[in-house]
């Protein structure tokens, strides 16, 4: 676990984030999750990385990794497969460091071959980078664990599990409310993208409404999820791993 | 044909040039190839923990946590974490040992599992070893409430180590919103159905 320096008045100034100051002090909100974080993943929602879970898998010693993109996807965009499927231009990757010292030493690639309802998943690893780190990615050079369709289980229940599809997205959040707050962080298009329409509540400065509002309620997300023995992914034995997913293009 | 890198685009007219068509066909397509062309892909999301990226770093940085590694994160992107915690004008204003405590869990941005932990403490943050957390498994569940134990961990204090920067802040502690995705299920994939 890397700490952070402690923070000099010169490098906690440098931050200069919008501040939301009241007579009562400032105050501000946390927003979780990742959807619609950029410009550009606006323009390009399938390179849009929402959420990334590890939970224990339906046996002992197994993991479920899950990565959810492709954010606010609709109902009815659900059912046009050029919206429900992913980007064979782009690679989707877990990437797990395995012995403390924040870079990957296995990652699962996740590759996408053909369009729309004749889209194939590959999914290759647990293995060592080919290239590590966040630039000059390659898939590696070996065959898929497993390949398959869209929208199947695919793989072994005793071995490596793949599902590639859209699913419910299991977020929430009042979204709405916390870009009242923190309007520096909406949406630079859309319905999230104009003034906030909430009045303030109880009073400046913004507090959260009660009840609140799940703004993902009724979408979808892109999900790819793979189960598969920890001790793939783990160094020698059990212990302490640190998990992340990506988006290349 | 489209080839989304220089290189291959080199490649596709090298190949077009000696009328090879059938391996443009195969090696420049962009309809079917799939990873199996040699390329080079760089990064351009990232997501661990899920609040790093958007509650504590302006969205003019969202690219940067998007484009580097967790190696580098403390480097980069601490300061202006620790300045969105504390220090003066800070959105949370929260005090330095707090904001440092924090950032020890949060940074590197990665999702801490430890495997050798019983699988039933399995839940985000529950690998922190400070109470009232446990040192338990980790990771992140599906159901788990990440939004509001970032908001309780922002602006609450959920340590008993900054009752005071935690002050009339309750209002941000929760945005009343429970888990709302009933076709879960126990079993893979997991995810419910989509709507």
């Amino acid at each position: 676990m890397a700490i952070l320096a402690r923070p000099t008045s010169r490098r906690v100034l440098a931050g200069g984030l919008v501040v939301l100051a009241s007579a009562a002090g400032a105050v501000g909100l946390a927003i979780g999750s990742d959807h619609q974080d950029t410009p550009f993943v606006e323009l390009n929602p399938k390179t849009d990385l929402t959420d990334v879970y590890a939970f224990p898998g339906t046996s002992a010693g197994r993991i479920v990794l899950a990565m959810d993109t492709r954010a606010f996807l609709t109902p009815a965009q659900t059912g046009d497969p050029a919206q429900a499927s992913f980007d064979h231009n782009l690679l989707y990757q877990f990437k797990i460091d395995n012995n403390g010292d924040a870079k990957e030493d296995r990652v699962i690639q996740v590759s996408f071959s053909g369009e729309g309802t004749s889209q194939q998943v590959q999914v290759r690893g647990p293995l060592a980078p080919p290239v590590q780190g966040a630039m000059e990615n390659e898939v590696a050079d070996v065959t898929p664990a497993v390949t398959g369709a869209l929208n199947t289980n695919l793989g072994d229940a005793s071995w490596i599990q793949v599902f590639a599809g859209p699913r419910d997205d299991p977020f929430f959040i009042d979204l709405e409310a916390a870009f009242c707050i923190l309007p520096d962080r909406k949406p630079v298009g859309g319905n999230l993208a104009g003034s906030c329409a909430l009045s303030p509540n109880p009073s400046a400065p913004f507090f959260f409404r009660n009840p609140g509002i799940n703004y993902v309620n009724g979408f979808n997300v892109n999900s790819i999820v793979i189960e598969l023995p920890s001790s793939m992914i783990e160094a020698s034995a059990p212990g302490k791993l640190g998990i992340w997913g990506t988006i290349s293009q | 044909m489209k080839c989304s890198m220089i290189a291959h685009a080199v490649r596709c007219l090298t190949f077009g040039v000696a009328g090879a068509a059938v391996a443009l066909a195969a090696g420049c397509s962009d309809n079917n190839t799939g990873p199996t062309t040699p390329r080079m892909f760089n990064q351009v999301q990232r997501l661990g923990n899920p609040l790093i990226s958007e509650v504590l770093l302006a969205k003019r940085s969202h690219p940067t946590h998007g484009s580097i590694g967790p190696q580098d994160d403390a480097a980069v992107l601490g300061p202006e974490i620790l300045s969105f915690i504390t220090g003066p004008g800070s959105v949370a204003g929260r005090s330095a040992g707090y904001a440092n405590t924090l950032g020890s869990v949060l940074l590197p941005d990665m999702l801490v599992v430890q495997s050798d932990k019983d699988p039933s403490t399995a839940g985000w943050l529950n690998w922190v070893g400070l109470p009232p957390l446990a040192n338990g498994w980790g990771g992140r569940r599906l159901q788990d409430d990440v939004v509001d134990l970032a908001l309780l961990a922002v602006f609450g204090d959920p340590f008993g180590a900054d009752p005071d920067g935690a002050a009339g802040k309750e209002g941000l502690t929760t945005d009343n919103v429970a888990f709302d995705s009933p076709g879960v299920t126990n079993t893979f994939p997991y995810l419910a159905p989509p709507n």
